[in-house]
């Protein structure tokens, strides 16, 4: 697996800089750092024909930024909008699940509607069941354990979504039965970047989602093509071949000038709708048999048992014809397993739009919701405590995480620990938990004005309403004092996107205690020089 | 596959960019995400796992080697 996936990730990078131009633009958004999907949906896209760029969101935010107006899709405007939210960010489970079932139906139906706005396909990725079960054995036999809880929520989503025509599901759970629990997981991971699963997790959901997109836009396998130069002896797979040719797939075969033995075998001859059988290379032998079969190159799955590169020639990554590949093991045996497991006859099932059959109250429902509604509904509170100095290793690490919200590069521990005076350590909860130290403010306090030296916030708190509260509170404080200004001095670090938006027009909701003044400089001073 | 090899790859540099003395302040990108996912990379590679101090206080090619080499990986 290992070396495979890695394989993977570098053949991406491959792409990404010199690949061809996107056909689609996909944005992502998750309560959960969802940056390792990138590399194995786009390469599974770009192989299948379907270049794309690919966007990740700011995480934990996909209610306000499908809601807010210029949010990431009204940013982005996507050709599809994949969204992934767990239920270990959705609350607590309530009743029957009922909980988390409100709690991602108004993360679908804010989805929902942005993508309709965009005019985007919504690729909404059903949540997995939380590993983390306090019955753990004993889980099954609680009616209201996590595994209960979690199927019914996920039922309630799949109940809404599943039937609307402009919405593909995607099954994280799947994901999960797929690597096994075991491999799924690495604690690491989440401790430090909030990223839930493994990479073999995501090369699962990045294959699964470009098979469905593959299906929507309509380059599904229409034709199984085999090679006769490694399959001498076809005679294991005609039982899967026969089922296939019965599920509405056609079957050809191509092979070098000696391979005709293969193709003329008498068992498998009446199963073919075409072959090629010459010295021409394989790349153009598979696009005379597309050709024949009234067929688009990206319709094409070469069955092989060699590297795919051994038979259709180096990949050219600057090009995509989207045909791909089934690699079959080296045990004949297991080969019509193998081919049955490959799903190329997976389809799309026909749906007729009901609106979902529960019929969510506009009053009580998520439907109506905007995202001052949202935003109010979460219960935030902030707190404010001294930083001490056995604390200053712990805010250092939070401020230099802190990239997209802060008003200047993060100075080393060491200018911290020269200021813890001026600190003040930012605590945020809400009705999903409490987020302990979520940020971090350095002042300058002098008699007339303050400044604010360092603000920065970890993006687990961010578009909850937490940045305008800080700076009321700050104000506040300094009204307080006897100081008639706030300054918040702030450089463009050119990744600090959210704080850049934020104070460019800066709103706080209600008046502060003393003016607030944001001010763009050029290149901030130093942390702890005097001003 | 060597350190060199699995450090350029996942930083996507030229390998011969990479010395014992590299770290995220002289790779561009060598970001705090990359940062993990070539410390799983070479779980993956080397078949041995990191304690959370070592993933948190490694800060260069070097330091990862020493690492490597302590839990036993001639390969680094």
């Amino acid at each position: 697996m290992s070396t495979d996936l890695f394989a993977l990730r570098t053949r991406w990078q491959a792409v990404t800089r010199r690949g061809p131009a996107p056909v689609l633009r996909i944005g992502l958004l998750a309560s959960y750092t969802v940056d390792p999907l990138v590399p194995y949906l786009g390469l599974a896209l770009h192989d299948a024909g379907l270049p794309a760029t690919l966007t990740v969101g700011p995480f934990h935010q996909i209610v306000q930024q499908c809601l807010a107006e210029d949010g990431f899709p009204a940013t982005v405007r996507p050709d599809v909008l994949l969204v992934a939210p767990r239920l270990e960010e959705a609350g607590a489970a309530g009743p029957a699940g009922a909980g988390w079932a409100d709690e991602l139906l108004a993360v679908a139906e804010a989805a929902v509607t942005a993508a309709r706005r965009q005019g985007a396909l919504l690729g909404y990725v059903l949540p997995a069941v939380p590993e983390a079960r306090p019955c753990g054995a004993g889980d099954p036999m609680d009616a209201e354990g996590v595994t209960a809880a979690a199927t019914a929520a996920r039922e309630r989503l799949r109940e809404r979504l599943a039937a609307d025509p402009g919405v593909l599901l995607v099954d994280a759970e799947e994901a999960v039965r797929a690597v096994g629990t075991r491999h799924a997981y690495h604690p690491a991971l989440f401790r430090f970047a909030k990223i839930p699963y493994t990479e073999e997790v995501f090369a699962a959901l990045g294959a699964a989602t470009a098979g469905l997109l593959r299906r929507w836009y309509g380059a599904g396998c229409r034709a199984l093509v085999l090679d006769g130069d490694t399959l001498t002896d076809p005679a294991p797979l005609l039982p899967a071949l026969r089922e296939l040719r019965a599920a509405g797939l056609r079957v050809a075969a191509r092979a070098g000038a000696d391979g005709w033995s293969t193709v003329a075998d008498p068992e498998l001859l009446p199963l073919l709708d075409g072959w090629v059988v010459d010295d021409r290379p394989p790349v153009a032998q598979l696009a005379e048999i597309a050709a024949e079969l009234d067929l688009a190159p990206a319709h094409l799955v070469l069955l092989t048992t060699a590297d795919p590169a051994a038979v259709t020639g180096p990949r050219d990554e600057t090009t995509t014809d989207g045909g791909t590949t089934v690699t079959l093991g080296a045990d004949p045996k297991a080969w019509g397993d193998e081919l049955t497991a490959a799903g190329l006859t997976d389809r799309l099932p026909a749906r007729r739009w009901t609106g979902g059959t529960r019929g969510e109250s506009p009053a009580a429902g998520p439907a109506g919701l905007s995202l001052a509604d949202f935003v109010s509904s979460l219960d935030v509170q902030v707190e404010y405590r001294p930083v001490t100095d056995a604390e200053v290793p712990q805010v250092a690490e939070l401020v230099a995480r802190a990239h997209d919200f802060a008003l200047r590069p993060a100075p080393a521990a060491a200018t911290l620990a020269g200021r813890t005076a001026d600190l003040l350590a930012v605590r945020v909860r809400d009705r999903f938990g409490d987020y302990g130290t979520g940020g971090l403010v350095a002042l300058t306090r002098e008699p007339d004005r303050w400044t604010v030296d360092l603000f920065s916030l970890s993006c687990p708190v961010l578009g909850k309403g937490v940045e305008p509260a800080v700076l009321r509170e700050l104000a506040h404080r300094a009204g307080t004092a006897g100081a008639r200004e706030l300054l918040v001095p702030w450089t463009d670090t050119g990744r600090n996107g959210s704080a850049r938006r934020f104070l460019a027009d800066l709103d706080l909701g209600t008046d502060p205690a003393v003016p607030v003044r944001a001010v763009r400089v050029d290149a901030a001073e130093p942390l702890g020089v005097a001003r | 596959m060597t350190l060199t090899e699995v450090v350029a790859g996942v930083l996507d540099v030229d390998p011969a960019e990479v010395t014992d003395e590299s770290g995220p302040d002289d790779i561009p990108t060598w970001t705090s995400l990359r940062h993990l996912q070539l410390v799983v990379t070479l779980e993956e590679v080397y078949g041995l796992s990191f304690a959370f101090e070592e993933i948190r206080d490694v800060r260069s090619v070097g330091a990862l080697r020493d690492v490597l080499r302590a839990k036993g990986t001639t390969a680094a």
